[in-house]
């Protein structure tokens, strides 16, 4: 079968959240950096000013995807692959209105001069993702980004998605379920919501546990949340637990039908080293919370204040707790600390947006609260 | 700590003897059977002329004027004749010499004291009443679980002053019948103090062939051959004071000696050992029905099965009695009282791995000689432990059936290395290598984890202990005997000085994994006075010096002997600190310390928040030879400074909120103290 160049470029495009092509820019010339640390907090200051030209600059996976499919890239995906795909990259990280705040939080080492830096990006709203860059430090050049939630890097995914026109040819993974990877990549890249229904449906046993499909069903799951039912991602995330998976992507889902056993489960499905991160435990805590287990919500909600005690929204979720809990004590002292230390001042307005405040705007503890904030200020 | 020393002095206790019976009705048979008396010395005794003089000096507490040992084994029954005389020279030397101890095994020796005698100005004062004597237990033995029917003739000496000369001798008559014909003979010719005058004389038959030789001295002895009779000669005066330095390894003896051995070289040893090691009797039924129970598994299974076995579920308790002080009692009577000694527990696994058609064979090695067994003459008297050689896939492990909490995976079990050994099978023409070529490593890994929310609040401090190989052995050895609870409060006592207001939090926790033979601890505390506070900074240290704890410096340190250090073992400490924000440390520093004894290096690294400090420790060799004391003590010093990091850092008092943040952690510190 040819594979459309075209269309599969278009999907890279959709899977990038590419939503037109651009011009390709001129690259500055690059920093030189003594260590990783230095290139990452570089790095970081990127994502969060959005220097696209210097993210863009950075970027090589097309080499690395050059080296592992050295005759096939410019056939698959067009003579202009190289930039055209650098660009859509970029926008995963620099699409408006859907910046998430970036922080970088480690890196670990992987191969020789080649590390795993591990970035968590938060949304307004306190949505959290996490995506491991993998680093070449002979020249300090992004080679590889993976989303956590997903099984596939982007790299790899690629990779898949390249050999499918070579079945006839070659021996590959994707090549076992290649009809069914086809239908489904078209149908994302149609936005085609029926379309994915029915191929879901007509998919084997042993198709769905594939990492290829799996993969595949996470990054649909992801894509097209707005044109998929809850319904129907529900029946996605149940035929991966049948697996034994509990896909974090589906946290929200799980909370939100008060499911909070998946929840946390799905939460604790992450690599260790994000599990342990401030914003998956002040999730985890969230979830106790809800489940009315305050102690351990408290316990959970200060492991996530020790692991980075810089980051604001933890000491807003803490003061929910707080308050579902009826710890006026420890609510009060949370209210401290958020306008002390962050500069932010705490109102009835404020309060009266926290789902359990009544009773705590009518106890003593803050009505003494008030009246020392009014003297003070 | 060094597990390392402790663990092996344990070993080289429960093997120097074998157990007992009920402690009483051995007491007392033993006793009973006793017998000695007093009679006058054997007429083939040639005393020594003793010299003495007035002007003579005497430096030390007690001057040893005069040993002299005679052997008489022209007849089966051996004489060896002893005599010792002694000066007490001040009050010290009184309590340590105003008793004499002499230790006879009833069941084959009698013992007959000559003369005891208190000598005052030059004049006898006091001599031996027999009735001064008293026998009683070899408790030296017994507390180490072994019967082996000595006994101790005890003669207190009453009115002993500063300045008398004891003099006292005895015979004891017999050999143990386990050696048969074969003879042996060994004396020290120096030792830490000086011997005035050493006399040694040995009667053998001629036809007894027999080789002799001095081994570290110029000293020759002399050989007539007369009547059929050939004595051996060697009188010494003035022995060399040879002091032992601190911490010598345990095969390392500078003193010279004499030997005579009957045996012609190791195939006859190994030819007698193999003799006492046979199995004479058909198996027992019960022990037949345990062998086909293990033939239902795989082949490593079974193995790992039968030493758990006979390690874990036959205790040790030695009746070293008569001939068992050498034989091994019946597999079918070890089984059956799930009791025995290390030839017993040897002999009992050897015979199970034989019924699995594994390639077994017991083994005699020394626990103290090590290696430097083959510096003395083939003799059955250097070993002091029997082990079990078994071949699996091609590959020799050399199992220690005494051993107990040790793996249950061959491939993972620590052995030790004995250095040489003599392998008990007719084939056997000489010592054989016991190093084991895997699993002879202990190591032991540790992760702390340290956890700061600011600079001024108790730090959360969370330690994942591991330990591989003989460590695991010896902390799983630990938890079994002082239990979990009081290691607990040791490690907690441990860090309390230098962080006397540590609390822990939940539980210490123990995980074993006896497959992989490695014990994991983990432990979790809350430390207030982690930063230390000198106006506007905060200062640190991070300390990853777990090796140190294998290290001592010599306290002698001009040396002329080697230096024990430790079995081979590796040392990773690793410490993390997350701080509350991103800090630029600059520049960090790693050291390499690579000399022919030990590898070692340091590292300071630093990740976003994350500052982390790196000790990697391993040991080459096990000993420093004595030209390389000043390499080594510069190693030590060297390496001290590597262990440590001290930093401080400034401005915290400037950061915002500080308060606030202080009194909302201690609130939610209080959770996890109470909810653990």
């Amino acid at each position: 079968m040819t594979f459309a160049k075209l269309s599969l470029l278009s999907i890279v495009m959709i899977l990038l959240s590419a939503c037109q092509s651009t011009t390709p820019t001129e690259s500055t010339s690059p920093v030189s950096y003594t260590n990783l640390v230095e290139f990452n907090l570089h790095l970081n200051e990127a994502l969060l000013v959005q220097d696209k030209e210097f993210f863009i600059d950075r970027i090589s996976m097309t080499k690395a995807l050059q080296i592992r499919q050295p005759s096939r890239s410019a056939k698959t995906f067009g003579s202009n692959w190289q930039q055209v795909f650098k660009n859509a990259f970029a926008r995963m990280f620099f699409t408006e209105g859907s910046q998430l705040t970036w922080q970088y939080l480690g890196s670990e080492k992987i191969g020789p001069n080649r590390w795993q830096s591990l970035y968590r990006g938060i949304s307004s709203e306190g949505q959290f993702s996490y995506v491991d860059f993998e680093i070449d430090t002979n020249y300090f050049t992004i080679v590889d980004v993976k989303n956590l939630f997903f099984e596939y890097s982007t790299l790899e995914f690629f990779a898949q998605v390249s050999d499918l026109p070579y079945c006839a040819k070659l021996t590959s993974d994707i090549c076992d379920v290649k009809d069914s990877f086809n239908k489904l990549l078209l149908a994302l890249g149609a936005k085609d919501s029926e379309a994915v229904k029915l191929i879901f449906k007509d998919l084997s046993a042993q198709q769905k546990s594939t990492v290829q499909i799996r993969d595949m069903l996470l990054r649909i799951a992801a894509s097209m949340e707005a044109q998929l039912s809850v319904d129907f991602i529900q029946e996605i995330a149940n035929e991966l637990h049948n697996q034994g998976y509990y896909p974090t992507l589906f946290e929200g889902m799980y909370f939100t039908a008060k499911n909070y056993t998946l929840a946390l489960k799905s939460l604790d499905s992450l690599d260790k080293k994000v599990r342990l991160d401030a914003s998956v435990q002040m999730e985890k805590a969230t979830i106790y919370a809800e489940m009315q287990q305050f102690e351990q919500a408290v316990i959970t909600a200060r492991a996530a204040i020790v692991a980075d005690p810089n980051l604001s929204i933890n000491y807003l979720v803490l003061l929910h707790i707080a308050f579902a809990g009826n710890d006026y004590d420890l609510a009060i002292l949370t209210m401290n600390v958020i306008e002390e230390k962050f500069m932010i001042d705490i109102d009835e307005e404020l309060l009266t947006e926290f789902e359990y405040s009544d009773a705590f705007m009518k106890s003593n503890q803050y009505r003494n609260w008030s009246a020392t904030q009014k003297q003070a200020g | 700590m060094n597990n390392n020393k402790f663990y092996f002095k344990a070993i080289i206790a429960l093997i120097t003897l074998c157990t007992t019976l009920s402690a009483n009705a051995f007491q007392l048979s033993a006793i009973d059977i006793a017998q000695y008396k007093q009679g006058p010395s054997p007429v083939w005794v040639i005393p020594p002329a003793i010299k003495s003089s007035a002007k003579e000096e005497h430096p030390n507490a007690t001057s040893y004027l005069l040993i002299d040992r005679q052997v008489n084994a022209l007849q089966p029954q051996q004489q060896r004749y002893f005599r010792y005389r002694f000066r007490i020279n001040n009050s010290s030397a009184l309590s340590d010499n105003s008793d004499i101890k002499i230790n006879f095994t009833p069941d084959y020796q009698q013992l007959e004291i000559h003369s005891v005698n208190i000598i005052r100005a030059g004049k006898i004062v006091k001599e031996l009443d027999i009735e001064q004597v008293k026998i009683i237990n070899d408790e030296a033995s017994q507390q180490n679980n072994i019967y082996n029917g000595s006994v101790v003739a005890l003669i207190l000496l009453k009115d002993t002053r500063v300045g008398d000369i004891i003099d006292y001798s005895y015979t004891v008559i017999g050999n143990n019948p386990v050696f048969k014909n074969n003879f042996y003979f060994n004396n020290s010719l120096g030792w830490s103090i000086t011997v005035k005058h050493l006399n040694l004389r040995v009667l053998l038959p001629n036809e007894l062939k027999v080789d002799f030789r001095v081994v570290g001295s110029n000293i020759k002895p002399v050989e007539v051959v007369n009547n059929g009779q050939r004595i051996i000669t060697l009188e010494q005066f003035n022995s060399t004071e040879i002091p032992m330095e601190d911490n010598a390894p345990s095969w390392f003896d500078p003193s010279p000696f004499i030997e005579i051995s009957s045996y012609a070289d190791w195939q006859q040893v190994a030819q007698w050992a193999t003799d006492i090691f046979q199995v004479k009797q058909p198996l027992s039924v019960e022990l037949s029905e345990y062998i086909e129970s293990l033939k239902t598994l795989d082949k490593q299974q079974a193995i790992n099965n039968a030493i758990v076995f006979v390690q874990d579920n036959v205790r040790y308790l030695g009746l070293e009695l008569g001939v068992n002080s050498h034989m091994p009692h019946s597999p079918n009577e070890v089984f059956q009282n799930r009791y025995g000694d290390c030839k017993d527990k040897t002999l009992l696994l050897v015979t199970i791995l034989k019924e699995l058609n594994v390639t077994a064979y017991p083994a005699l090695v020394s626990s103290q000689k090590n290696s430097a067994v083959a510096n003395y003459l083939p003799t059955h008297s250097m070993f002091n432990h029997v082990i079990v050689k078994l071949v699996h896939n091609e590959q020799s492990y050399w199992v220690d059936p005494t051993i107990t909490y040790q793996g249950s995976n061959l491939a993972h079990l620590y052995q030790h290395n004995y250095g040489k050994a003599l392998i008990v099978d007719n084939q056997t023409v000489a010592l054989s290598n016991a190093n084991p070529t895997s699993s002879h490593f202990g190591k032991v890994e540790i992760l702390e984890q340290h956890k700061a929310a600011d600079y001024f609040s108790p730090v959360e401090k969370l330690i994942t202990t591991s330990f591989y190989g003989s460590e695991a052995e010896y902390m799983r050895y630990r938890l079994a005997s002082e239990g979990q609870t009081a290691i607990a409060r040791h490690y907690l006592n441990y860090y309390a000085k230098k962080n006397p207001e540590i609390t822990s939090l939940g539980d210490f926790s123990v995980s074993d994994d006896r497959k992989k033979n490695k014990v994991t601890i983990k432990e979790r505390y809350l430390i207030p006075e982690y930063w230390q506070h000198v106006k506007n900074t905060a200062e640190f240290s991070l300390t990853a010096n777990y090796a140190a704890g294998y290290l001592n410096f010599p306290t002698t340190v001009k040396r002329q002997q080697p230096f024990w250090l430790h079995w081979p073992t590796e040392i990773n400490h690793q410490i993390e600190l997350q701080l509350p924000e991103h800090i630029n440390f600059g520049e960090l520093e790693s050291k390499t310390i690579d000399n022919k004894y030990i590898s070692f290096k340091s590292t300071l690294s630093y990740d976003i928040r994350v500052l982390t400090l790196t000790t990697q420790y391993k040991n080459k060799q096990n000993f420093i030879a004595a030209k390389d004391t000043k390499l080594f003590i510069d190693t030590l010093n060297d390496l001290d400074n590597y262990l440590a990091y001290y930093k401080s850092i400034t401005n915290v008092g400037s950061d915002k909120g500080i308060d606030a943040m202080q009194r909302l952690i201690e609130n939610l510190n209080l959770h996890i103290s109470a909810g653990e």
